[in-house]
């Protein structure tokens, strides 16, 4: 069966009709067009993606996130971004998902104590009505959490236990300054194995988290295929114990595009996993994408 | 080597794994150990929290380092009379105390640990002393294991999914100064903590001395107060 | 120490698994060495010895079994059980069985359990309220037994009749730590549906049944496992009961490949009861029913499921 790349990034130069914000990862005069990862797509064997929303979190810095998803039916689902300060979340959320075709929202912040050790009162958590929201409205929450943020998590998990939440970058949060940019690609520095992972790995309790594949060229210390993480996919891992039915693949695109590109990126999974059941590496590279996110059949 | 436990210990840590020494820290003696416990943990506090911003400490759980250089207190509990026969009696005398983890488990849905055992029966006999701190009612995420599953060739036990599915489990809830001692061949974890209130407690680690494990460098920053010959060699100083 | 994680581990190798028929009854002619209930399925003079077991075995490379008690549930009764639990300890492990009248069912079970091989026993009735009526499981006159299986992690070998069905959720919630063996297809009869056939038993029963609801919520309690047994005493058609397949398939979605577990219900399914497939057919059935999955599922099924959950060494 054809893949699904559950992690995949589109942005323009920003414009009147595009506007979005700039960093150092996306600087002003960098695009990634949706034809380039279309075509990217096409070599390879890879039918749909999810694209995430980049380049800002105001209703108008999805504008061009949105147009792809218009011009592509079928093709791609989107999810959005909710501004950290927000008055009204609910309201955001609801006029970007209003078209249909972003189908949730990436959360990394959730506004509560930073603190573990601080009374635990969800009520008072700013993200709280992003999450009541996403369970209400069947909203798939993409989740990267910072690491002072993670304790948070297993609260949300067990009060909403039906909304579809999916962890980027193999569960890893990455700490304060964990985060670098190299040549137009991040870097993430993490202890490896991960050190949230305390928390992390109990979340497969959890029978709609799901976790993705990605960003391997960004955590590892080592060059493609980035063996040095292989145990994380490893029988019994923290991430192998989550079952194939519960992974996805993404790519990331376009950050690592320059290395080691998309085509080694497609198959970075097969690779790593080459002992797997081809039922399972089916579940990896579409099949639980396609379950978990509903993509139609192309 | 014998050693003067009471009647029925050994046959319980033998038999099941685990034995509960109730009352083990009472009286001054566990105020005072609650007291440096919670100064300590309030002086580290600031710093594990920005390791914690950083990435590079877990927000599951929180240590307080160095606790045998920072008060006796701590230092008095390796070799607590309540418990310390039990572990030299367990390892014929040739006992190797590894390090102290001076625990705070913030309140979680999840608990930090799953089942699991610490050392395959390749490795010399592995034993841990739990000691809570606070109280620990059944629902504070007590320290839990499974009865007769450190000998060998017990299991296999399954992968579940939520702790209290374990076949053949037992919680050990306890009251502030309960100390058990355990077989880390055994599965063990703690519980989900359903209550308001962090779980305070101090791991003690030990092993059967072998010569992999022994480190004669590793306590030379408490060296002054190890004035015995039974202190100087349970922490390595001397063979 | 093995981890059931380990041998579950979604990165699958290949590799030969054992099979072990995890339902099967033994039973001598009724002596005093031996003493038994007799009935019309049992008669006296009946036997099913556990040679007879073990050849059968042999020549179609099932490796183990789990021995089911029958022929009375009071101590003597399983004189025969423990003697082939203690004679091939290496080849068996025991199910035994609880006298509904028993005035200490916590010492019955220790007292059985105390001898090397028996795991577990073998619950029908649920001792509980019919449906619509108040529940408290405390009250249950089954609740002591599995409170003791709870804590001396004893398995339970369910087997309810339909009117006790809705009993059994409370049970799992209340006990999710108990490793529980849900008989036959999860399909619990009604008392009055229940018939002897050729001596073995012949129910007639809805399909899929009437309490599929249940068994779906059942589900989600990690240590039930579903049997893959029973088929001839359900099914209108002969071997391989191709009126059966779709209920069996359903099990298996629900359950996974990795929580069930195949059983022939032996000696019933031999051509001494009239089988015509015989226990070779049974031993082919999880190859014929789940044709569509893989080897290494199969064979989960077929008994590397059984050699974990129930612990044979």
């Amino acid at each position: 069966m054809s893949k699904i790349d559950a992690l995949a990034h589109v942005f323009v130069k920003p414009s009147a009709e595009f506007p979005r914000e700039t960093s150092e990862g996306l600087p002003e005069e960098r695009e990634a067009p949706v034809e380039l990862l279309l075509e990217q797509m096409e070599a390879n064997d890879v039918s749909q993606a999810v694209l995430v929303q980049v380049g800002g979190e105001a209703i108008e810095h999805h504008a061009y996130l949105l147009k792809c998803l218009k011009d592509h039916p079928g093709q791609f689902r989107g999810i959005g971004r909710i501004p950290n300060d927000v008055s009204d979340p609910i309201d955001h959320m609801n006029r970007l998902a209003g078209e249909g075709d972003i189908i949730g929202f990436q959360l990394e912040r959730f506004g509560g104590p930073l603190d573990p050790l601080s009374p635990m009162n969800m009520n008072e958590w700013a993200m709280t009505p992003a999450w009541e929201h996403a369970a209400e409205k069947d909203f798939v929450l993409y989740v990267y959490p910072d690491a002072s943020e993670v304790h948070m998590v297993p609260f949300y998990l067990e009060a909403f236990p039906q909304v579809r939440v999916v962890f980027k970058h193999m569960m890893v949060c990455p700490g304060q300054g964990g985060a670098t940019w190299k040549d137009g690609q991040p870097h993430i520095e993490v202890r490896k194995p991960s050190i949230t992972r305390h928390t992390t790995a109990e979340f497969y309790q959890f029978e709609n988290v799901y976790s993705i594949m990605s960003g391997a060229y960004a955590i590892s210390d080592e060059d493609y295929p980035y063996k040095d993480l292989s145990g994380w996919h490893a029988p019994g891992s923290f991430v192998g114990r989550y079952g194939a039915d519960h992974t996805l693949w993404g790519s990331d695109f376009p950050f690592m595009m320059k290395d080691p590109g998309y085509a080694k990126t497609v198959e970075l999974m097969p690779t790593l996993l080459e002992n797997a059941a081809e039922r399972d590496l089916a579940q990896v590279m579409g099949e639980a994408a396609q379950r978990i996110l509903r993509f139609r059949e192309e | 080597m014998t050693v003067d436990v009471a009647d029925g210990v050994r046959e319980h840590l033998e038999e099941t794994g685990y034995v509960v020494v109730e009352d083990a820290i009472v009286g001054e003696e566990l105020a005072r150990l609650q007291e440096a416990f919670n100064r300590f943990s309030d002086e580290a506090r600031p710093g594990w929290l920005e390791q914690v911003a950083q990435g590079r400490g877990s927000s599951a759980f929180f240590d307080v380092g160095g606790s045998l250089e920072k008060d006796d207190v701590f230092l008095g509990l390796v070799d607590h009379p309540s418990f310390f026969p039990i572990l030299m009696d367990a390892t014929g005398g040739e006992l190797l105390f590894l390090f102290p983890q001076v625990r705070t488990v913030p309140v979680s849905p999840v608990s930090y640990v799953g089942w699991h055992s610490d050392m395959p029966h390749t490795n010399p006999l592995h034993l841990k002393v739990q000691i809570y701190v606070n109280d620990v009612p059944a629902d504070r995420g007590p320290f839990a294991y499974i009865p007769q599953s450190h000998k060998p060739g017990a299991g296999p036990y399954p992968s579940v999914k939520k702790l209290d599915h374990m076949p053949g489990h037992r919680p050990l809830p306890g009251k502030a100064g309960t100390a058990i001692v355990f077989n880390g061949y055994g599965w063990h974890t703690s519980m989900v903590n359903r209550t308001p209130v962090p779980r305070k407690s101090i791991i003690l680690i030990y092993e059967k001395w072998n010569e992999a494990r022994w480190d004669p460098e590793q306590w030379q920053g408490i060296e002054e107060k190890l004035t015995t010959p039974e202190r100087r060699k349970l922490f390595g100083i001397e063979r | 120490m093995r981890s059931e994680r380990q041998r579950k581990a979604w990165l699958t190798v290949a590799e030969v698994l054992v099979k072990i028929d995890a339902h099967v009854h033994v039973f001598s002619k009724v002596t005093a060495e031996f003493p038994r209930e007799a009935n019309d399925q049992l008669p006296a003079e009946d036997e099913a010895p556990v040679e007879r077991l073990l050849k059968t075995m042999d020549d179609t490379g099932v490796d183990r079994s789990l021995l089911i008690q029958i022929g009375g549930t009071s101590i003597e009764h399983h004189a025969y059980l423990l003697h082939c639990l203690s004679t091939y300890p290496e080849r068996f492990l025991g199910i035994g069985r609880i006298p509904d009248d028993v005035d200490d069912p916590v010492d019955h079970m220790d007292r059985l359990a105390e001898t090397s091989g028996v795991i577990g026993f073998r619950l029908f009735g649920l001792g509980g309220p019919e449906p619509l009526q108040p529940v408290d499981i405390r009250e249950f006159r089954t609740y002591p037994i599995w409170k003791r299986a709870a804590e001396m992690d004893y398995v339970i070998w369910l087997y309810p009749r339909s009117i006790d069905v809705h009993l059994v959720p409370f049970l799992l919630e209340a006990f999710p730590q108990v490793r529980v063996g849900y008989n036959h297809l999860m399909v619990s009869p009604g008392t009055e549906n229940f018939q002897m056939e050729n001596g073995r038993p012949r129910i007639e029963t809805r399909m899929p049944p009437a309490h599929r609801q249940f068994v779906r919520g059942m589900s989600r309690f990690e240590n039930v496992r579903a049997l893959i047994s029973g088929q001839y005493a359900f099914s209108n058609e002969a071997w391989p009961y191709a009126d059966l397949r779709d209920w069996q398939h359903y099990l298996a979605r629900l359950f996974g490949a990795d929580r069930l577990m195949w059983g022939s219900d032996f000696p019933f399914v031999t051509e001494e009861y009239g089988d015509e497939a015989g226990y070779g057919g049974q031993v082919r059935l999880v190859e014929e029913v789940y044709d569509e999955w893989t080897g290494e599922e199969r064979g989960m099924i077929s008994g590397g499921n059984a050699e974990g959950f129930l612990r044979f060494k």
